[in-house]
Protein backbone atom coordinates (compact mmCIF):
# COMPACT_ATOMS: atom_id res chain seq x y z
CA UNK A 1 0.00 0.00 0.00
CA UNK A 2 1.39 3.32 -0.80
CA UNK A 3 0.62 6.35 0.97
CA UNK A 4 1.56 9.80 -0.80
CA UNK A 5 2.06 13.29 0.97
CA UNK A 6 2.77 16.11 -0.39
CA UNK A 7 6.03 18.20 0.25
CA UNK A 8 6.41 22.18 -0.06
CA UNK A 9 9.47 23.84 0.40
CA UNK A 10 9.45 27.57 1.18
CA UNK A 11 12.49 30.06 1.33
CA UNK A 12 12.96 33.10 3.59
CA UNK A 13 15.47 35.60 2.19
CA UNK A 14 15.86 37.86 5.28
CA UNK A 15 16.63 37.12 8.87
CA UNK A 16 14.11 39.14 10.23
CA UNK A 17 10.83 37.24 11.65
CA UNK A 18 8.48 39.29 9.43
CA UNK A 19 9.97 38.14 6.40
CA UNK A 20 7.71 35.76 4.86
CA UNK A 21 8.58 32.44 3.52
CA UNK A 22 7.71 32.11 -0.37
CA UNK A 23 6.53 28.83 -1.83
CA UNK A 24 9.28 27.69 -4.07
CA UNK A 25 8.91 23.93 -4.80
CA UNK A 26 6.41 21.50 -4.06
CA UNK A 27 7.53 17.55 -4.60
CA UNK A 28 5.75 14.27 -3.20
CA UNK A 29 7.46 11.76 -0.93
CA UNK A 30 5.98 8.07 -0.88
CA UNK A 31 5.60 5.81 2.44
CA UNK A 32 4.97 2.23 1.55
CA UNK A 33 3.10 0.04 4.16
CA UNK A 34 3.11 -3.91 3.93
CA UNK A 35 -0.80 -4.69 3.93
CA UNK A 36 0.78 -8.80 5.45
CA UNK A 37 3.30 -7.84 7.89
CA UNK A 38 2.81 -4.05 8.86
CA UNK A 39 5.87 -3.42 8.08
CA UNK A 40 6.07 0.39 6.98
CA UNK A 41 9.30 1.23 4.19
CA UNK A 42 10.13 5.52 3.37
CA UNK A 43 9.69 5.35 -0.48
CA UNK A 44 10.88 7.82 -2.92
CA UNK A 45 10.90 11.70 -2.79
CA UNK A 46 10.53 13.84 -5.65
CA UNK A 47 8.01 12.22 -7.91
CA UNK A 48 6.47 15.16 -9.28
CA UNK A 49 8.20 18.20 -9.35
CA UNK A 50 6.53 21.93 -9.02
CA UNK A 51 8.30 24.82 -8.73
CA UNK A 52 7.45 28.72 -9.62
CA UNK A 53 10.86 29.63 -10.85
CA UNK A 54 11.00 27.39 -13.57
CA UNK A 55 7.58 28.59 -14.72
CA UNK A 56 8.34 31.74 -14.22
CA UNK A 57 11.90 30.85 -16.63
CA UNK A 58 9.56 28.96 -19.03
CA UNK A 59 6.18 31.20 -18.91
CA UNK A 60 8.34 35.11 -18.48
CA UNK A 61 11.17 34.84 -18.98
CA UNK A 62 12.11 32.69 -22.27
CA UNK A 63 8.99 33.97 -23.89
CA UNK A 64 10.21 37.19 -23.79
CA UNK A 65 13.76 36.25 -24.93
CA UNK A 66 12.26 34.72 -28.17
CA UNK A 67 10.25 38.06 -28.76
CA UNK A 68 12.93 40.55 -28.47
CA UNK A 69 14.09 38.32 -31.27
CA UNK A 70 16.64 36.02 -29.70
CA UNK A 71 16.94 32.29 -30.17
CA UNK A 72 17.75 29.55 -27.81
CA UNK A 73 17.68 30.64 -23.80
CA UNK A 74 18.74 33.81 -22.80
CA UNK A 75 22.26 33.93 -21.13
CA UNK A 76 22.49 32.27 -17.58
CA UNK A 77 18.73 30.69 -17.99
CA UNK A 78 18.33 28.53 -15.40
CA UNK A 79 21.09 29.02 -12.94
CA UNK A 80 18.95 30.99 -10.32
CA UNK A 81 16.67 28.40 -10.38
CA UNK A 82 19.23 25.62 -10.32
CA UNK A 83 21.04 27.08 -7.45
CA UNK A 84 18.16 26.99 -5.10
CA UNK A 85 17.71 23.57 -5.96
CA UNK A 86 21.19 22.41 -5.18
CA UNK A 87 19.98 24.88 -2.17
CA UNK A 88 17.23 23.17 -0.88
CA UNK A 89 18.72 19.63 -1.54
CA UNK A 90 21.75 20.91 0.78
CA UNK A 91 19.54 22.61 3.62
CA UNK A 92 19.10 21.23 6.88
CA UNK A 93 15.39 21.40 6.25
CA UNK A 94 15.53 18.21 3.59
CA UNK A 95 18.32 16.84 5.06
CA UNK A 96 16.89 16.00 8.08
CA UNK A 97 13.49 15.01 6.77
CA UNK A 98 14.78 12.70 3.71
CA UNK A 99 17.38 9.90 3.77
CA UNK A 100 18.14 10.36 -0.38
CA UNK A 101 18.21 12.34 -2.99
CA UNK A 102 15.27 13.19 -5.28
CA UNK A 103 14.22 11.58 -8.20
CA UNK A 104 11.79 13.78 -10.51
CA UNK A 105 9.84 11.35 -13.17
CA UNK A 106 8.64 13.27 -16.07
CA UNK A 107 6.83 12.96 -18.98
CA UNK A 108 8.94 11.97 -22.25
CA UNK A 109 9.47 15.41 -25.05
CA UNK A 110 7.18 15.14 -28.00
CA UNK A 111 10.05 16.98 -29.89
CA UNK A 112 12.40 14.13 -29.32
CA UNK A 113 12.89 10.36 -31.03
CA UNK A 114 13.94 7.51 -27.94
CA UNK A 115 15.43 4.48 -29.11
CA UNK A 116 14.87 1.13 -27.32
CA UNK A 117 18.22 -0.21 -26.17
CA UNK A 118 18.64 -4.13 -25.33
CA UNK A 119 18.88 -2.87 -21.23
CA UNK A 120 16.24 -4.21 -19.05
CA UNK A 121 15.77 -3.51 -15.19
CA UNK A 122 13.39 -5.66 -13.50
CA UNK A 123 11.43 -2.83 -12.16
CA UNK A 124 12.89 0.34 -14.35
CA UNK A 125 11.99 -1.96 -17.39
CA UNK A 126 13.13 -1.04 -20.82
CA UNK A 127 15.73 1.11 -21.42
CA UNK A 128 15.45 3.87 -23.93
CA UNK A 129 18.39 6.14 -24.94
CA UNK A 130 18.14 9.59 -26.28
CA UNK A 131 21.52 11.14 -27.18
CA UNK A 132 20.35 15.03 -28.08
CA UNK A 133 21.00 17.20 -25.17
CA UNK A 134 17.21 19.06 -24.74
CA UNK A 135 16.81 22.12 -23.34
CA UNK A 136 14.77 20.59 -20.91
CA UNK A 137 17.80 18.45 -20.32
CA UNK A 138 20.15 21.39 -19.74
CA UNK A 139 17.66 23.08 -17.43
CA UNK A 140 17.50 20.13 -14.91
CA UNK A 141 21.46 20.00 -15.51
CA UNK A 142 21.36 23.33 -13.73
CA UNK A 143 19.85 21.48 -10.76
CA UNK A 144 22.87 18.63 -10.40
CA UNK A 145 20.60 16.36 -12.30
CA UNK A 146 20.61 13.87 -15.20
CA UNK A 147 18.45 12.07 -16.64
CA UNK A 148 17.80 7.90 -18.14
CA UNK A 149 14.68 6.87 -19.84
CA UNK A 150 13.49 3.77 -19.61
CA UNK A 151 9.28 1.98 -20.10
CA UNK A 152 8.71 -0.18 -16.98
CA UNK A 153 6.97 -3.61 -17.41
CA UNK A 154 3.32 -2.71 -18.95
CA UNK A 155 3.19 0.55 -19.06
CA UNK A 156 3.10 1.99 -22.82
CA UNK A 157 5.76 4.91 -23.50
CA UNK A 158 9.13 5.60 -21.23
CA UNK A 159 9.51 8.05 -18.74
CA UNK A 160 12.32 10.48 -18.17
CA UNK A 161 13.98 9.89 -14.66
CA UNK A 162 16.33 12.93 -13.81
CA UNK A 163 18.49 11.97 -10.82
CA UNK A 164 21.25 13.17 -8.99
CA UNK A 165 23.83 10.29 -8.66
CA UNK A 166 23.41 6.19 -10.24
CA UNK A 167 19.66 5.59 -10.59
CA UNK A 168 19.69 2.18 -10.59
CA UNK A 169 21.89 1.27 -7.84
CA UNK A 170 21.07 4.07 -5.70
CA UNK A 171 17.24 3.18 -5.32
CA UNK A 172 15.69 -0.08 -4.33
CA UNK A 173 12.98 -1.51 -6.18
CA UNK A 174 10.36 -0.46 -3.65
CA UNK A 175 11.46 2.82 -3.88
CA UNK A 176 11.37 3.04 -7.59
CA UNK A 177 8.11 1.21 -8.07
CA UNK A 178 6.90 3.52 -5.72
CA UNK A 179 8.09 6.34 -7.94
CA UNK A 180 6.46 5.17 -11.16
CA UNK A 181 2.95 3.49 -9.53
CA UNK A 182 2.49 7.62 -8.32
CA UNK A 183 3.96 9.12 -11.80
CA UNK A 184 2.52 6.39 -14.47
CA UNK A 185 -1.35 7.47 -12.75
CA UNK A 186 -0.92 10.93 -13.21
CA UNK A 187 0.08 10.55 -16.09
CA UNK A 188 -2.27 8.68 -17.95
CA UNK A 189 -4.72 11.35 -15.85
CA UNK A 190 -2.93 14.10 -17.42
CA UNK A 191 -1.34 12.82 -21.02
CA UNK A 192 -3.67 10.21 -21.50
CA UNK A 193 -2.75 10.40 -25.58
CA UNK A 194 0.77 9.33 -24.13
CA UNK A 195 0.48 7.08 -21.14
CA UNK A 196 -2.62 5.38 -21.72
CA UNK A 197 -2.55 4.56 -25.54
CA UNK A 198 -3.58 1.55 -26.53
CA UNK A 199 -0.76 0.41 -27.78
CA UNK A 200 2.81 0.28 -26.69
CA UNK A 201 5.48 2.49 -27.92
CA UNK A 202 7.87 0.98 -31.06
CA UNK A 203 11.46 0.66 -31.12
CA UNK A 204 11.77 4.15 -32.42
CA UNK A 205 9.44 6.36 -30.50
CA UNK A 206 8.42 9.61 -30.80
CA UNK A 207 5.97 10.55 -28.39
CA UNK A 208 2.44 12.83 -29.85
CA UNK A 209 -0.12 14.80 -27.68
CA UNK A 210 -2.12 14.13 -30.81
CA UNK A 211 -2.17 10.96 -30.75
CA UNK A 212 -5.66 9.43 -30.78
CA UNK A 213 -5.46 6.14 -30.27
CA UNK A 214 -5.85 6.07 -26.68
CA UNK A 215 -8.11 5.55 -23.50
CA UNK A 216 -9.40 8.07 -20.69
CA UNK A 217 -9.13 7.35 -17.01
CA UNK A 218 -12.04 7.43 -14.54
CA UNK A 219 -10.93 10.67 -13.06
CA UNK A 220 -12.85 14.04 -14.57
CA UNK A 221 -11.01 17.36 -14.48
CA UNK A 222 -10.76 20.57 -16.24
CA UNK A 223 -7.87 20.17 -18.95
CA UNK A 224 -7.59 24.00 -20.02
CA UNK A 225 -6.77 24.75 -16.63
CA UNK A 226 -2.91 23.72 -17.34
CA UNK A 227 -2.08 25.27 -19.54
CA UNK A 228 -3.08 28.27 -17.90
CA UNK A 229 -1.84 28.02 -14.64
CA UNK A 230 1.75 27.76 -15.58
CA UNK A 231 1.19 31.01 -17.13
CA UNK A 232 -0.69 32.37 -14.01
CA UNK A 233 2.10 31.27 -11.45
CA UNK A 234 5.15 32.61 -13.52
CA UNK A 235 3.40 36.14 -13.26
CA UNK A 236 2.83 35.23 -9.55
CA UNK A 237 6.61 34.22 -9.06
CA UNK A 238 7.65 37.73 -11.25
CA UNK A 239 5.33 39.88 -9.02
CA UNK A 240 6.34 38.15 -6.04
CA UNK A 241 9.64 36.97 -5.96
CA UNK A 242 11.47 37.93 -8.76
CA UNK A 243 10.61 41.57 -8.79
CA UNK A 244 11.17 42.21 -5.42
CA UNK A 245 14.43 40.65 -4.63
CA UNK A 246 16.21 39.97 -8.33
CA UNK A 247 18.97 42.07 -7.07
CA UNK A 248 19.93 40.12 -3.70
CA UNK A 249 18.71 36.76 -5.72
CA UNK A 250 21.08 37.67 -8.83
CA UNK A 251 23.92 38.31 -6.30
CA UNK A 252 23.27 35.11 -3.83
CA UNK A 253 23.19 33.37 -7.24
CA UNK A 254 25.76 34.24 -8.48
CA UNK A 255 28.12 33.76 -5.07
CA UNK A 256 26.69 30.99 -3.39
CA UNK A 257 29.08 28.75 -4.76
CA UNK A 258 27.14 25.35 -5.45
CA UNK B 1 26.56 39.16 2.32
CA UNK B 2 25.90 35.68 3.97
CA UNK B 3 23.50 33.16 2.98
CA UNK B 4 22.49 32.39 5.95
CA UNK B 5 19.20 34.67 5.06
CA UNK B 6 18.55 31.66 2.52
CA UNK B 7 16.54 29.31 4.93
CA UNK B 8 14.18 26.72 3.63
CA UNK B 9 11.10 25.21 5.42
CA UNK B 10 9.44 22.58 4.83
CA UNK B 11 5.42 21.55 5.64
CA UNK B 12 4.02 18.41 4.20
CA UNK B 13 -0.10 17.51 3.73
CA UNK B 14 -1.32 13.90 2.76
CA UNK B 15 -2.55 13.58 -0.70
CA UNK B 16 -5.55 11.18 0.73
CA UNK B 17 -9.01 11.08 -0.06
CA UNK B 18 -9.77 14.18 1.97
CA UNK B 19 -7.03 16.30 0.31
CA UNK B 20 -8.07 19.84 -0.58
CA UNK B 21 -5.92 22.06 -2.18
CA UNK B 22 -4.96 25.42 -0.74
CA UNK B 23 -5.09 28.82 -2.04
CA UNK B 24 -1.23 28.86 -1.51
CA UNK B 25 -0.06 25.53 -2.79
CA UNK B 26 1.85 25.29 -5.94
CA UNK B 27 1.24 21.77 -6.66
CA UNK B 28 -1.70 22.71 -9.40
CA UNK B 29 0.05 21.75 -12.06
CA UNK B 30 -0.64 18.02 -11.52
CA UNK B 31 -2.97 17.45 -9.11
CA UNK B 32 -5.01 20.19 -7.68
CA UNK B 33 -8.04 19.88 -10.44
CA UNK B 34 -8.59 16.54 -9.92
CA UNK B 35 -9.06 17.82 -6.19
CA UNK B 36 -11.88 20.21 -7.08
CA UNK B 37 -15.63 20.10 -7.81
CA UNK B 38 -18.14 17.56 -8.07
CA UNK B 39 -15.87 14.46 -8.65
CA UNK B 40 -13.51 15.82 -6.10
CA UNK B 41 -13.47 12.43 -3.78
CA UNK B 42 -14.17 10.49 -6.37
CA UNK B 43 -11.40 11.49 -8.26
CA UNK B 44 -8.95 10.77 -5.43
CA UNK B 45 -10.61 7.60 -4.42
CA UNK B 46 -9.90 6.36 -8.17
CA UNK B 47 -6.14 7.79 -8.61
CA UNK B 48 -4.99 6.52 -5.36
CA UNK B 49 -6.35 2.69 -5.88
CA UNK B 50 -4.53 3.02 -9.99
CA UNK B 51 -1.82 4.03 -7.91
CA UNK B 52 -2.15 1.11 -5.65
CA UNK B 53 -2.53 -1.10 -8.20
CA UNK B 54 0.10 -0.40 -10.27
CA UNK B 55 2.20 -0.77 -7.13
CA UNK B 56 1.51 -4.05 -6.10
CA UNK B 57 1.69 -5.36 -10.34
CA UNK B 58 5.56 -4.05 -10.43
CA UNK B 59 6.35 -5.46 -6.75
CA UNK B 60 4.06 -8.69 -8.01
CA UNK B 61 6.83 -11.48 -6.32
CA UNK B 62 5.14 -13.33 -2.99
CA UNK B 63 2.18 -11.00 -4.04
CA UNK B 64 -0.46 -13.57 -5.50
CA UNK B 65 -3.39 -11.60 -4.99
CA UNK B 66 -1.13 -8.27 -5.35
CA UNK B 67 -3.43 -6.77 -2.57
CA UNK B 68 0.22 -6.40 -0.50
Amino acid sequence: MLELEIVSAALTLGDGADDEAFPLIEILHTTVTDRISGERSDGMIGNNFSSYVRDYDFSVVLPDHLKAGGGGAPEGFGDLHGNLFKHFLASSAYRDNFRKPPVICLSVSSKEVYHRTANVHPILGVEYRNDKFSPTDQYFAKMGMKVRYFMPPHSVAPFAFYHTGDLVSDYTNLELASTIATMETFQKIYRPEIYNANSVAAEHYQPSLRYQDYSLTRIVYDREERSRLAVEQGKFAEEHFIKPHGAELQRWSATCGL
Amino acid sequence: MTNSGFTFSISTIPFDEDYRPADNTRITTNFANLARGVSRQENLRNTLVMIDHRFNALMHWDNPKGDR
